[in-house]
């Protein structure tokens, strides 16, 4: 996952990549992502999540278009 | 994916209080020391962790290479926290190292595109203090999954 500075910026490396427009996030987004991911990876009683449990976070914060299904 | 055990537990969470504190996980050798194990076995803790995507481990030298969202080699991303600096896997992970802290942070990113330097203030309880800038995800999500044990 990289950042970008702008919309523009972003467009050009597409361009310049060869590469397919995938999902944009704002920061604001991302951190609340990052925040709901990684809050409990220090606690010992932490386990890798099944596909469900983390499909459940990503609709928790909002990331339920097509693009977000685990599948 | 197979049991995780007490030693393997015990061993994540030396390599995370080690992180946190250094800003860079631990050899086997260390980890040996502090779990009061051999090298073999921690070598051998290392690589059950990686079964469990609990921890990536470098190819070549077999220690830890990545325990998300800490990478162990130098990124766009580079974390200034409380205690030490991290380098993050990624731009999601670059918000996942405040996160996985509980601190606040500053973040020194750089442009995929034109590498240009970018400065971001997290705070632990408000997050980016800037919306300057965006986040591209090229894969779906049932593209990942793969990995989304460690992610």
């Amino acid at each position: 996952m990289l950042f970008f500075r702008s919309e523009d910026h972003l467009t050009r490396w597409l361009e310049q990549h060869d590469a397919p427009r995938g999902a944009v996030l704002s920061l604001a987004a991302t951190w609340g992502l990052a925040k709901a991911w990684y809050v409990d990876r220090r606690d010992p009683l932490w386990k890798p999540r099944s596909k469900e449990q983390a499909q459940a976070i990503l609709d928790e914060v909002g990331l339920t278009d097509e693009f977000w299904k685990l599948g | 994916m197979s049991e995780i055990s007490d030693t393997q537990t015990r061993i994540r969470v030396f390599i995370y209080t080690h992180i946190a504190e250094v800003g860079a996980p631990p050899t086997a050798e260390r980890i040996a020391a502090e779990i009061s194990m051999s090298v073999d076995d921690a070598r051998a803790s290392l690589e059950a962790l990686a079964v469990n995507r609990q921890v990536i481990l470098d190819p070549t030298s077999r220690e830890i290479w990545m325990a998300g969202p800490f990478s162990a080699v130098p990124t766009r991303f580079r974390v200034h926290g409380a205690e030490a600096s991290y380098w993050a896997n990624c731009a999601w992970d670059m918000f996942g190292i405040p996160a996985a802290l509980g601190q606040s942070a500053r973040i020194d990113a750089t442009c995929a595109d034109c590498d240009a330097p970018m400065r971001l203030e997290v705070d632990r309880d408000t997050g980016p203090s800037t919306n300057e800038g965006l986040i591209h995800i090229l894969l779906p999500a049932n593209r990942w999954y793969a990995d989304i044990g460690f992610t």
